[in-house]
């Protein structure tokens, strides 16, 4: 690869979103470290997701970006029933 | 307490004039390591790569980021290069780790943080992080890996990290690699499903120096 093109970010997108998919069904509570606190790895997967949703080369192309938002809807839905 | 004398048998001061070593070693009897301290010179920015470029996690021996460059030893500079970053690894099941690899000889380069282990930002137990070197206490195991910190699916500056190149040669060429791995970095693995993405990096000969934030914040 090299420099990231959309078709990159579609297939991270749609990985990470069917991995977070997984996660919320399976109501994981994994947490890790992130060299300051511990944060809940669904925490992670949706900010990753949003944070590659915000890219310009992503949020201004023509694909369908609503199966990654409905994701990110339900997992954070999820996130607010952890203690 | 030990006593004058002890403090001085572990103190090595073997500079010589055609040795790469331009630091002071001694012996830590603590860690029964050999560890190394830098001597006043340049902090240099010697590498800088501000590009983003990106990668499958598709090894366990380390993801090659396409950021290289060619170790200059002729200007007199320390042994030491501190080298910072910003990266992260897309969705998906597993962490990052980082280190820098010497693609002349396909070794690892040591991290100068070694022994702290675990919940540290400095993990890094696994064989793939390791690199055994000869010092004058004998063959010793040396960390090489660095743990992520940060947003690991998000882009999120990484720990800044001076690596010993005085085990490495004039003109070899070191670049960064990364890895997909556990959340202490001490397994790594190969998952294609997840991308590394690394950009921003610059590199001192020298340990760590002031206004890297700045150069950072104008890079990008």
């Amino acid at each position: 690869m090299g420099t990231p093109t959309l078709s990159q970010y579609i297939a991270d997108l749609t990985n990470a979103c069917n991995y977070l998919n997984d996660q919320v069904a399976s109501n994981s509570i994994e947490t890790f470290f992130n060299g300051t606190t511990d944060v809940y790895k669904v925490q992670a997967l949706v900010d990753g997701i949003k944070y590659q949703l915000s890219l310009d080369i992503v949020s201004s192309s023509s694909e369908d970006l609503s199966a990654f938002n409905n994701s990110v809807s339900a997992a954070e839905t999820y996130i607010a029933t952890l203690p | 307490m030990p006593s004058n004398a002890q403090k001085l048998g572990h103190l090595m001061l073997h500079k010589t004039a055609n040795e790469n070593t331009n630091s002071v070693s001694y012996y830590d009897p603590d860690k029964a390591k050999v560890l190394k301290l830098a001597t006043s010179g340049t902090a240099y920015r010697h590498w800088s790569d501000y590009g983003q470029t990106t990668a499958s996690a598709n090894s366990t021996t380390g993801v090659d980021m396409n950021k290289k460059f060619n170790l200059n030893f002729n200007a007199g500079y320390q042994r030491l290069m501190t080298v910072m970053f910003r990266g992260y690894i897309s969705g998906g099941a597993y962490y990052f780790s980082w280190a820098i690899k010497n693609f002349t000889t396909g070794n690892m380069v040591p991290c100068m943080i070694d022994g702290v282990t675990g919940a540290s930002v400095y993990g890094g137990t696994g064989s793939n992080t390791r690199r055994t070197i000869s010092t004058l206490m004998g063959n010793q195991d040396f960390n090489c890996g660095v743990r992520f910190i940060g947003n690991v699916h998000a882009t999120s500056s990484q720990m800044m990290a001076t690596f010993d190149v005085s085990n490495e040669s004039h003109n070899d060429q070191l670049g960064l690699i990364m890895n997909a791995s556990s959340g202490s970095g001490t397994s790594w693995y190969s998952n294609p499903s997840q991308t590394l993405y690394a950009e921003d990096l610059n590199a001192w000969m020298g340990v760590g120096a002031a206004g890297i934030q700045y150069d950072l914040s104008y890079a990008t």
